[in-house]
This record gives C-alpha cells, sequence and structure tokens, in this order.
C-alpha cells in the first residue's frame, strides 16, 4: 500500500497550471492518424494510431456462418476479436485470450452491431479481427474508431460512423482522452461510443465514481472530441476513395 | 443530372425526404435520406431518385453469377453444392458457400433423376438464379453449363468424355452426366 501511494505522489497527473503529465490540456485530444486499405487480403481494413495506441483492423465477410449452426435466419453473425500482441505492453503480455480480452470484444461487438444493416444479409457472418500493436490507455475506443473505418471500407451497409472517446478523471477533474498511465493512476474511466449523425450512444462504460453533474459534463466533452475523430475518419475514408474514383476516370 | 463522383461515407446526409425518392444504398431517418455505404451519389433529377453506387463489391455471390461447385449431396430432386469460385469475378472461396440445385434447372428436357445428371463428388460449372443471400438456387441449363471433372465412383479415376456420355478407362464403364462444354478431359 505504502508503495502505491509513493508512485503517485512521483507521477504528477496535473500541475499547477492544468496541465497533464503528456503537455496536454484537459480538453485536448491526443493527435489520431488513421489509414484505410492498409490490408490486402482483409475485404476491409484500417490503422489507427491514437496517441502512442496502434491498432490494425481487419474485416472479412459478409460471408458463409462456419460452424453451420450459429447461423442466424433473419440477420448477419457479427463476430468480434479484440487482441493486444505479446509486445504490445511493457511486460510480455501472453497471447492466450485474457479475460480482458474477452469481454472486450464483446463490448466493442456490441458497440458496432446497432450501426450495421444485419438484417440485408441474412444467415452470414462478419468478422472483425482487432490487433494491438501498441497500447497507451484507450484501446477499446481506438479499436472501435478503426473498426467503424474499416468496416465501411469494406463495402458492408451501415446506419452511420460509430466513433468512440474516453473521459478519465484525474485528480477529481475530467480530462479528454486519457493515456495509460492517466487510466492506471487515476480515479476513472467513462468510455462513450456514439453514432454522431444519428446522436445514438452504443457503448457507455464507467469505472471509477463519477456525479450525476460530472456525467453530463463528461458526456458534453464526450460528444464534441466524437465529432472532431467522425471528420478524421470521413477524411481518411474520403481520401482514399477519391483517389479510386479518379483513377477510373482517367481510365474512362 | 445532378453533381455526380462525389465520394460519400455511411451516414453522411445527401437530402431531405422532400427532394428526392430514396433508392439503392440509401435509408431514411426521420427527415433526411443518408447514405448505407461508401461510394459515389448519384442523383436522377427526371425521376428525382437518389442513390448511391458502390466502387467496392461485397463478396457475396449475386445471381446470374457464373459459379463452380462441389456436389456435396444429392437427395432427389435437390443436390447440394458447395461453391467455391466465381468465373466472372475471379473470386476463390475457402468458405465455400450453399447452394442447391433443383432437378428443375438441370436440362430444358425432362430429366428422370438428379443421378442421370451429377454425381457426389463432381465438380459443376452452374450459374446463380435465385436468392441474394444463402443458400443460393443454381441452374445447369445450356451447353456450357454442367458437369466439368467427375471421378470414377468405384476407382476413383478422372472419368474421360466419350461422345455424350463418361467414361472410366480402368473399369471400362460408362457413367451419364449433364457435361459441360468446358469439360476438361477429352
Amino acid at each position: 500500500m505504502k508503495k502505491v501511494s509513493n508512485i503517485t505522489e512521483v507521477i504528477k497527473l496535473l500541475d499547477e497550471n492544468g496541465i497533464r503529465s503528456d503537455g496536454r490540456r484537459l480538453d485536448e485530444m491526443r493527435k489520431i492518424k488513421i489509414e484505410v486499405g492498409v490490408l490486402k487480403n482483409a475485404d476491409g481494413s484500417a490503422y489507427i494510431e491514437m496517441g502512442n495506441n496502434k491498432i490494425i483492423v481487419g474485416v472479412y465477410g459478409p460471408k458463409e456462418v462456419r460452424p453451420k449452426h450459429l447461423a442466424i435466419p433473419y440477420k448477419s453473425l457479427i463476430r468480434c476479436r479484440y487482441e493486444m500482441m505479446p509486445f504490445s505492453v511493457s511486460d510480455r503480455k501472453s497471447p492466450s485470450p485474457s479475460r480482458r480480452e474477452i469481454e472486450l470484444s464483446k463490448a466493442i461487438r456490441e458497440a458496432l452491431e446497432p450501426a450495421i444493416f444485419t438484417e440485408e444479409f441474412p444467415r452470414t457472418m462478419i468478422e472483425i479481427f482487432i490487433e494491438v500493436l501498441e497500447a497507451d490507455g484507450g484501446t477499446r475506443t481506438a479499436s472501435i474508431n478503426a473498426a467503424s473505418v474499416a468496416l465501411a471500407d469494406a463495402g458492408i451497409p451501415l446506419r452511420d460512423l460509430v466513433t468512440a472517446i474516453a473521459i478519465g478523471k484525474i485528480d477529481g477533474k475530467l480530462a479528454l482522452d486519457i493515456n495509460g498511465i492517466e487510466d492506471q493512476y487515476g480515479d476513472g474511466d467513462m468510455p462513450i461510443a456514439m453514432m454522431p449523425q444519428l446522436g445514438y450512444v452504443t457503448l457507455f462504460q464507467a469505472d471509477g465514481i463519477f456525479t450525476s453533474e460530472e456525467i453530463e459534463k463528461a458526456f458534453e466533452m464526450a460528444k464534441k472530441a466524437i465529432w472532431n475523430i467522425y471528420e478524421i475518419q470521413k477524411k481518411a475514408l474520403k481520401s482514399k476513395y477519391l483517389q479510386i474514383v479518379k483513377e477510373v476516370d482517367i481510365n474512362e | 443530372m445532378g453533381k455526380d463522383k462525389e465520394v460519400v461515407v455511411p451516414g453522411e446526409k445527401l437530402a431531405v425526404i422532400e427532394e428526392y425518392l430514396p433508392r439503392e444504398n440509401v435509408y431514411v431517418n426521420v427527415d433526411f435520406i443518408l447514405s448505407k455505404i461508401i461510394g459515389t451519389i448519384f442523383r436522377d433529377n427526371e425521376k428525382k431518385e437518389i442513390s448511391v453506387r458502390r466502387i467496392k463489391e461485397l463478396s457475396l455471390p449475386k445471381v446470374r453469377d457464373i459459379i463452380y461447385g462441389v456436389v456435396t449431396s444429392i437427395r432427389d430432386p435437390i443436390a447440394y453444392v458447395d461453391i467455391i469460385y466465381i468465373e466472372n469475378r475471379n473470386k476463390i472461396f475457402l468458405n465455400p458457400f450453399d447452394s442447391f440445385l433443383h432437378a428443375n434447372n438441370v436440362s430444358s428436357m425432362y430429366v428422370r433423376s438428379l443421378y442421370d445428371a451429377i454425381g457426389y463428388g463432381d465438380i459443376i460449372r452452374a450459374y446463380i438464379v435465385d436468392g441474394y443471400n444463402p443458400p443460393y438456387e443454381l441452374s445447369i441449363k445450356g451447353r456450357e453449363f454442367g458437369v466439368v471433372y467427375a471421378r470414377c465412383p468405384l476407382c476413383m479415376r478422372p472419368l474421360r468424355r466419350k461422345g455424350y456420355e463418361l467414361f472410366c478407362s480402368k473399369c471400362r464403364k460408362k457413367f451419364k452426366r449433364k457435361i459441360s462444354t468446358y469439360y476438361f478431359l477429352k
């Protein structure tokens, strides 16, 4: 117990000027870079860099369901696998799926499923594979951002892109897009995923203690950030496809 | 015609419902017409229709696709076929799609039994007549469609074409099949 208190004393999450350990303000996001269509063999793919997070997502489908008994007669089956590479964290992570990974796979799947027109593809399945190459807090939100772009890249009909961001609580104050240290030593973590155009919330988790006012404030903060990320997602998708359309025009 | 070659992403607002009729790859949410997929907008101002055209095709087989499949079981009058390849789009499926072939769709002439047209384990060249999702309905009507590769059920040797029948050179036996002009062992 003593050791932990020493660490929190050494690591100052927030200084007197309201600047965080990595030099950001409380309402500042990390830099985001999204690339679309990075994998040749997958139907759709995306790569995201969100601060130090590096995540690659591949999407397959719609395709025949195996094993057959899992097929749903009125809609498509969504399968999602979130996996962290052994080198993604400072200690080697065992490559076997941990409790956390299995749970996050489910959470991400449930965040993406409302956006997909699953009823258009009965008796088929859509597979989403998320590989975390480097993790630094907020991998689930970064994964959702990349996965929705990869789904769009695969040509799967979507209601909207799903965009996510985490709000944390450090030293009693709300902070946008928390990183690894803030997640570990902070007071709370609240990932939120939304379909920004439709205004639907598809993921809302919270870990730590938040008052109702804080939740409302956090939600407003998240909404603002989500629109920013949505623009980046849109830009990434359009930049790839505008190029293709131009190439087709030249060939015509 | 409207402004073409404008790329839109899923969920992007294209128009208000009063402006256009929603057609392919768009959907209506409350007051707006939104895009379902990534593609280019197509506005038909004469018919007042709006649609989004795909840039990337889905890998699902479609009606009128020419496919290669393996006969996995025959239960007269239906045979079950695994689609392994789409010829016109050059797509291989390692995870094959399910389809079925009814005796009605074998030939324009009368077919007494499916066993006269195909055999278990045969590779057939067929086209999809119905179904937007698995299982697809196949047809082998036409000269180019039918069995393209078959083995002898007794000795498992590849059968050779002899006239309108298939022949096993070892067993000296003939087998009835609906043979495609693409049958490759002459």
